[in-house]
């Protein structure tokens, strides 16, 4: 039960980057019944800004995986500055694309310009092969993984051979920055005796740093915790969506792109730019896709140019199990897929998962088109 | 000429004929009946699988070469008939991205079997090579990759040309318009997706056999697009198109590769990497290949070649037909007219 609950939490955090994603698949299918197949490297896009946005920002020593070494990290300031600038590049560039292939095609036909977009969706794969590299670059470390709720323990209340009712650890923080604490040692996990080697190592460290002036303390874990990196994806999420809901509901752009989505020349009829609401729903699309982005490098802990071809296309079959042009349901599909998958990933096996996911696609369409929350598509002649 | 031939351009002119057998038969549910499918991949895949299997399991000999391109022809035309019919309920861009899903769906079940060679692939015994000179086993793949594309040819001429391929034709035009007039929808939707997945299933059989090694990464979403873009760039609904833009696209990179090799163009200016940064013109291929795609996308979306036809140019057969009202294409922006 513990265990589901976790990989519920561990869905929960790959979702939340399916339905970033997908929000910008539903807008555009929504407004011009195009599949944006482009839409996955957008996000791709928006990871490498944020990349090169930290690295600007003097990020280059704070390199993942290395932090056991010298304990830093950025710090949240950097990171949501690098989702900031990464999010209206995204917005920016997936505007141009717009202006340049899509517009041209928006009389052509559906397929045509499906074409097109598997044409911007390649060309940026390969592009970026060319100019970023092949190869997988490491994220930035930008924040420490914490894991909520903690409590301190005592040092000396641990004895060797007791059964520890929690998992234990050893963290530290630097004077310089208090309040950043690092991950050391494990002390002990959760139903396992602690062994007298690990109190051993533990003390030595407590001693270490006492000596050098920095600040260690021991914590201890209940079995269900969330890290601060789950908490800033979801809390992403859920400012993205409250935004999203205010723009199309309250605002005079909103109203205009649910006219354009309802009918295409009635609005364009009644005055509205049409160009302008498609080049917006694009610029927000992928606005959210580029935050998307830049969370999960940070989250994966590596980047490459192909990184938005899976998830491009898992964040479609969201977009599709949520109902393709809600944009209620493309959150909803993207954070169920992402649990769904996890719990695949867990109970049954980590090698099906995409088939799994492409399974559900085609069950979807074939049971019900129109998804979970989206309208059932009208058939007129 | 004979030591150039052999160990270069044989290999190429057996890819480009498969390749040619591929498209055609993509062309046949893409260009002729208008089924949008992005899992063309897929019944490659399963031909070639089925192919090797055959060849393994027989211990390489002369009988299990033989079955297996039945074996290939069978099991991706009964695949064909087996995705065809939930698929075909589906239309346009939804059909595109089912098949797409049916493609991966395929990719990662293969990739786990253990039977198949996981990602690592199926050694697939070479029965021709070990009879035969060097020499023979190129000139037996060049006639019998040259004879199954022909083959293919022949037959989806005669289909398209015969009362069925009005039908089908029809469908792709209008669908609604030809049900009205009985034609029956499923029935040829189904019978176009078999026929079509079949000669992929073929066109791997050739390929398992001569290349020896089955790969789930010869058949990638990618490979999948890069048919549909042969079609759409030679005109969907044109044979000739079909085969000119397959020859153009397949030996685009190779004539690169030959005419300018190891040539280095700069790219980018980097100053962190010193100043430009050079790529080989045949890495920059494929990023040419897309951008060629969107272009013409952009300036010619009936494709380079559109409906036009060898027939009609050179043997004076059909007369031009006098402009024939074009369909309404469906509006990619908007709802529905």
């Amino acid at each position: 039960m513990l265990n589901f609950i976790n990989y519920l939490l561990n869905g929960l955090s790959l979702g939340c980057i399916y339905a970033l994603i997908a929000v910008g698949y539903t807008m555009v299918y929504g407004i011009i019944k195009l599949i944006n197949f482009a839409h996955g490297e957008f996000y791709m896009i928006g990871a490498y800004v944020g990349f090169y946005v930290l690295i600007a920002l003097g990020g280059g020593k704070y390199v993942e995986g290395e932090f056991d070494a010298n304990g830093q990290d950025m710090g949240y300031a950097p990171l949501l500055l690098a989702m900031l600038c990464a999010a209206i590049a995204t917005g920016l560039f997936a505007v141009i694309v717009e202006r340049i292939v899509y517009r041209p095609l928006r009389k052509s036909g559906r397929i045509v310009a499906l074409l097109a977009a598997l044409g911007v969706s390649l060309f940026l794969q390969n592009a970026g092969q060319e100019l970023l590299g092949a190869k997988d670059r490491t994220f930035i470390h930008t924040i420490s993984t914490q894991r909520y709720p903690r409590w301190t323990v005592d040092p000396q209340e641990l004895h060797g051979g007791d059964i520890a009712t929690s998992d234990i650890a050893l963290v530290y923080s630097r004077p310089e920055q208090p309040g950043q604490v690092t991950l050391i040692d494990n002390v002990a996990t959760r139903g396992n005796p602690i062994s007298e080697r690990s109190l051993k190592r533990m003390n030595r460290v407590l001693e270490t740093a006492r000596q050098n002036k920095m600040e260690a303390t021991v914590y201890a874990y209940p079995p269900v915790t969330v890290s601060n990196r789950q908490g800033l994806i979801v809390l992403a999420l859920l400012v993205c969506a409250g935004a999203l809901y205010l723009i199309v509901q309250h605002t005079r752009f909103g109203r205009a792109m649910r006219a354009v989505s309802h009918d295409f020349e009635a609005a364009a009829l009644m005055g509205i730019n049409v160009d302008h609401v498609i080049a917006g729903t694009f610029f927000i699309g992928a606005f959210v896709a580029g935050i998307g982005g830049t969370l999960a490098g940070g989250m994966c802990y590596s980047i490459k140019p192909l990184m938005g071809l899976m998830p491009g296309l898992k964040a479609f079959v969201a977009a599709v199990v949520g109902g393709i042009g809600s944009i209620p349901g493309a959150l909803l599909g993207g954070i169920l897929l992402g649990i769904a998958e996890n719990l695949v990933q867990a109970y049954f096996s980590s090698l099906y998962s995409d088939a799994f996911t492409f399974t559900l696609l085609i069950l979807v369409l074939l049971i019900r088109p129109s998804g979970l929350l989206g309208r059932p598509p009208s058939d007129k002649v | 000429m004979n030591s150039s031939f052999f160990g270069y351009w044989d290999h190429h002119l057996i890819m480009v004929a498969i390749w040619i057998t591929l498209t055609l038969s993509l062309n046949l549910i893409n260009g002729f009946c208008g089924l949008f499918s992005l899992g063309h991949q897929g019944f490659w895949a399963i031909g070639a699988y089925a192919a090797g299997i055959t060849v393994v399991y027989s211990n390489g000999s002369w009988l299990g070469f033989a079955l297996s391109f039945l074996a290939g022809t069978l099991a991706a035309g009964l695949f064909g008939f087996l995705v065809g019919l939930p698929c075909l309920r589906l239309k346009g861009d939804y059909l595109a991205i089912a098949t797409l899903g049916f493609g991966e769906i395929l990719r990662n079940l293969v990739q786990n079997s253990q039977t198949l060679g996981q990602s690592l692939g199926l050694q697939v015994p070479n029965v021709v090579r070990d009879h035969t000179s060097r020499n023979g086993h190129a000139c037996i793949y060049l006639a019998l990759a040259f004879s199954v594309a022909s083959l293919t040819l022949v037959v989806l001429r005669n289909l398209i040309h015969s009362a069925h391929g009005r039908a089908i034709q029809a469908i792709r035009d209008d669908e609604r318009a030809a049900e009205l007039v009985g034609v029956n929808l499923t029935y040829y939707k189904m019978l176009v997706f078999t026929i079509g997945a079949a000669f992929a299933g073929l066109a791997g059989a050739v390929y398992a056999n001569y290349s020896t090694l089955v790969t789930p990464d010869d058949y990638s979403f990618n490979q999948g697009v890069l048919m549909v873009v042969m079609v759409v760039l030679g005109g969907m609904g044109s044979f000739g198109g079909t085969i000119l833009a397959t020859t153009v696209l397949y030996f685009a990179p190779v004539l690169l590769d030959l005419w300018l090799p190891l040539t280095r163009i700069p790219v980018f200016y980097d100053p962190t990497q010193g100043g430009w940064v050079y790529r080989e013109v045949k890495e920059l291929w494929q990023v040419f290949f897309a951008l060629l795609l969107i272009i013409v996308v952009l300036l010619r979306p009936q494709g380079i070649m559109g409906n036009w036809k060898f027939r009609r140019k050179f043997r004076g057969g059909e007369p031009p037909s006098p402009s024939k009202p074009q369909p309404e294409p469906e509006r990619a922006g908007g709802a529905q007219p």
